[in-house]
């Protein structure tokens, strides 16, 4: 009995990791994650442990253990986390870091607390033997009438979607973007979906002919299966340009391995490291550089929404009330 | 204290009493802890996000989650009933077959059934493109997928085996003699047999009707793959979306407040006409009417069909598609049986403090303190796991300037078991606590006449009359503790990952192959405690 409670107790306790490893928190899926971390271990021998959660919790966890963690570098998806981050005051400056000049303006955030790592476009998509590419234009006019029943979106409580209508926002104001979307859910064609990846094969299998989806998914879908009757479109050309978001990342404000915490950051901005992020899950590199997988520069050039990203954390709170207001689901 | 009580002999002497009311404090307030938390968002007023509010969602989310816990309970009810009928009147070679089909939906959680469900015939789903393309009049019959009917059948098909469970005992409790007398001395046979039988039902179905309620409360998987908006996905959207945790926090004081009034309204009434059971007989067979009985089997296979053969089928089909899934799926089992073997010792050993603290130091503040540890089965998974981790993380803060770096607490699976615990406190303790409080005192005095010893008495009697019930409640904890999900999710430590973990990654992903090897692992691993459970012990 003995021998148990000492086995027991050892397991239950017996974990906590060691201050001088790199720690990551991340929100980026492990898979995702995995393969980053371990050329970053092969290539400078310095070892790295992550956590993969939610970014709520994650952030929460940092805020509460503040000089016990032993998080270093806060991952997340979606610039809106970053934001929140950084309003949470967990996040640290990287004043020094010259590496930043290397990646643009609107994928950093304007006192440096995060970087873009990865960029994923959030673009239209259709099946080209429902609708001709020519018919489409911008996001605002997938809800026009001549689109009803032909629309189909993923579920408004997804972040993905909210920060598209943050932006949506900062350009149009809130009245314009509540009849926006409005007419985007007069268009639906189906029930919202819960993912993209749905979405996008019901649009392959003519279920919908339109839709908005993050561009990753698509190539995930295209590498299963090349003969995918998907289409991806550019929208806003002439305008404000495809909205974007990131993957990104900070340096956690009560970490005790900063340097090597920018040490990380800075490799992942470097070739291998954005040849590996964009390689892995079909992303755009942040830094220009880099060369961009055969499968996603198939896809074509496009003008991206200059706008800050760290707008689509402010305006989020706003996006969900306008979303909720046009019974956007 | 009646007269009567006073006079009985108490197996622990006052300062035992005493230690054992000081030992369920400390312990209570381990799980009393995320309360504190809740409710002290409450104390300073309401969050600027919470007040944004604006009425309508306030009301949308009260009568959504109150419509789903309804329909829930209809129509879990109905199934339940009808493979109670079933098993009743079968012949005796059937019965084991209808039980272990009526306990099998157990091992399922809510969250892997919808997306099964919404993979098999949401929109985009082969079914859907072929009956919208070629059969639009078939296709508007189709269900859609984000709808209170599907969210309330799958809830209800996952949750039917509670109600099935306590339907069963219910008529097994009835004594021969009861229904003898019902259908031979009345008049109308069919009349009084059914009055008994209500009678006789009715508090163990609101025991599990009750129990359905708070997991549909507490449910954020499948109602948000259905995108029903709930307390639940109210809770999520404010913390997540709205970046407002403060706010999250307020609506989950305000769940809580409401399973309160709940439990304690329905306490109040059910304490005096609650009924144990007592001598189980599970052979006698019900009078058959014939047309009805070809009704409920046909309703059996239909419900059985959606709750466990075409789940099984979507998982395994899915799971041929990912290469090496064993091998694959191996690596989350050993933290999946660890984290629920440790909740599991935790919660028995906090439960028998609380057994002993209700049945030998009788008064208020015991019957409260008992009552609030149990509440945890109101809560949402997700805003518990941080209702815990924050209090628990600053405690650990506490320590470490009087002992050092130590950081026993954060970065060790502490948290995790606890919350599991805490969440899952109210299947291990509340079937053992009603069945230790339906004891009667005599047999101790009977015992204390042939030993003087109480620890014997404890041993020998109590260990020995718990063990069954002890048994089947524990094996229901485990296997909650399985499927759970947020909290796992939220307070793990490194390398820790579980099944449920990783399902919720996949499903998120939408990576469905890789989800269904890890659903079928997790309910095949769930399949083990319910074969053991079926066992009919007494």
């Amino acid at each position: 009995m003995k021998h148990l409670i000492i086995i027991s107790l050892s397991i239950i306790v017996g974990l906590p990791v060691f201050a001088e490893e790199l720690v990551i928190f991340s929100s980026r899926k492990e898979f995702l994650l995995e393969p980053l971390v371990e050329a970053f271990q092969k290539e400078t021998g310095i070892r790295v442990k992550y956590i993969t959660g939610k970014e709520g919790p994650l952030i929460e966890r940092i805020k509460t253990e503040k000089d016990n963690t032993k998080a270093d570098i806060l991952m997340t998806v979606d610039a809106g986390n970053l934001w929140a981050a950084k309003k949470e005051n967990i996040l640290s400056p990287m004043k020094d870091a010259d590496f930043l000049k290397n990646v643009p303006s609107h994928f950093v955030d304007p006192d440096k607390q995060w970087v873009a790592l990865s960029i994923r476009a959030r673009s239209v998509f259709y099946n080209p033997k429902l609708v001709k590419a020519s018919e489409l234009s911008t996001y605002e006019n997938l809800g026009n009438s001549k689109f009803k029943g032909k629309l189909c979106l993923r579920t408004s409580k997804k972040v993905y979607n909210q920060s598209l209508v943050a932006m949506m926002i900062q350009h149009h104001g809130e009245k314009k973007t509540q009849k926006i979307i409005e007419s985007w859910v007069a268009n639906l064609g189906a029930p919202v979906f819960t993912s993209d990846t749905k979405l996008l094969e019901a649009i392959d299998s003519g279920r919908c002919a339109i839709g908005i989806a993050n561009t990753y998914y698509y190539g995930r879908l295209v590498n299963k299966n090349k003969d995918i009757n998907v289409k991806v479109f550019w929208p806003n050309q002439d305008s404000t340009g495809v909205h974007v978001n990131i993957s990104g990342a900070g340096i956690v404000k009560y970490s005790k391995n900063k340097k090597t915490a920018l040490k990380f950051l800075e490799w992942s901005l470097e070739k291998t490291a954005q040849s590996i992020l964009s390689g892995l899950n079909y992303e755009y590199p942040v830094v220009a550089s880099t060369k961009i997988p055969e499968l996603v520069s198939s896809w074509g050039a496009f003008k991206q929404d200059q706008t800050n990203l760290s707008v689509a954390g402010e305006k989020q709170a706003k996006a969900v009330k306008v979303m909720t207001k046009a019974n956007y689901k | 204290m009646s007269t009567k009580d006073k006079t009985r002999i108490n197996l622990l002497s006052q300062k035992q009493q005493n230690i054992l009311l000081f030992l369920c404090i400390l312990a209570g307030s381990l799980f009393l802890v995320p309360l504190v938390y809740l409710f002290d968002s409450l104390t300073n007023g309401p969050s600027e996000t919470f007040q944004s509010m604006p009425w309508s969602e306030v009301y949308s989310m009260s009568f959504n989650t109150g419509l789903l816990a309804f329909n829930v309970v209809a129509i879990a009810s109905l199934v339940s009933i009808t493979q109670v009928y079933l098993y009743f009147s079968a012949s005796k070679k059937y019965r084991k077959l209808i039980h272990y089909l009526s306990l099998l939906p157990l091992a399922l959680p809510a969250y892997v059934l919808a997306f099964i469900f919404v993979g098999a015939i949401g929109v985009g789903s082969p079914i859907d493109v072929l009956l919208f393309q070629n059969y639009k009049t078939l296709h508007s019959f189709l269900p859609s997928q984000d709808s209170f009917f599907m969210a309330s059948i799958c809830l209800a098909l996952v949750l039917s085996p509670y109600m099935y469970m306590n339907l069963r005992i219910a008529l097994a409790s009835i004594p021969q003699s009861l229904r003898e007398s019902a259908s031979l001395l009345s008049r109308d046979r069919w009349h009084s047999l059914r009055q008994l039988y209500v009678s006789y039902i009715f508090p163990w179905w609101k025991k599990a009707a009750i129990l359905i309620c708070l997991e549909c409360i507490a449910d954020f998987g499948a109602v948000s793959t259905f995108n029903v908006d709930t307390f639940s996905t109210a809770i999520y959207r404010h913390w997540f979306a709205l970046f407002s945790l403060e706010s999250a926090r307020e609506i989950s004081s305000i769940i809580v407040i409401l399973v309160l009034l709940v439990l304690f309204s329905l306490k109040m009434e059910s304490f005096h006409s609650w009924k144990t059971a007592g001598n189980l007989n599970f052979n006698y067979k019900l009078p058959k009417n014939r047309s009805l009985f070809f009704v409920a089997t046909l309703f059996f296979i239909v419900s059985t069909i959606f709750s466990v053969f075409f789940p099984l089928a979507q998982l395994l089909k899915w799971s041929t598609e990912v290469s090496n899934p064993l091998k694959f799926a191996f690596s989350y089992i050993t933290n999946t049986f660890s984290i629920s073997f440790f909740a599991l010792i935790l919660a028995s050993a906090v439960s028998l403090l609380f057994l002993y603290l209700v049945r030998f130091r009788k008064g208020k503040l015991s019957h409260w303190l008992n009552e609030a540890v149990q509440l945890g089965y109101g809560i949402p998974g997700t805003i518990l796991a941080v209702a815990i981790f924050v209090p628990l993380t600053s405690l650990d803060q506490y320590i470490a300037k009087f002992f050092g770096q130590t950081e026993l607490i954060s970065g060790s699976i502490l948290i995790c078991i606890v919350g599991l615990s805490f969440r899952f406190f109210r299947v291990l303790h509340h079937p053992m606590q009603s069945y230790f409080q339906s004891l009667s005192y005599s047999l101790e005095e009977n015992a204390m006449l042939l030993t003087n010893k109480k620890r014997r008495v404890i041993s020998k009697l109590h260990f020995a009359l718990l063990r069954p019930v002890y048994l089947s409640a524990a094996l229901m904890f485990f296997i909650d503790c399985f499927k759970e999900m947020p909290i796992q999710l939220m307070t793990r430590s490194f390398d820790w990952d579980t099944l449920s973990i990783k399902i919720y990654e996949y499903t998120s992903e939408g990576e469905w192959e890789r989800a269904a090897v890890l659903s079928l692992t997790l309910v095949l691993l769930g399949l083990i405690p319910i074969f053991m459970l079926s066992g009919d012990r007494k």
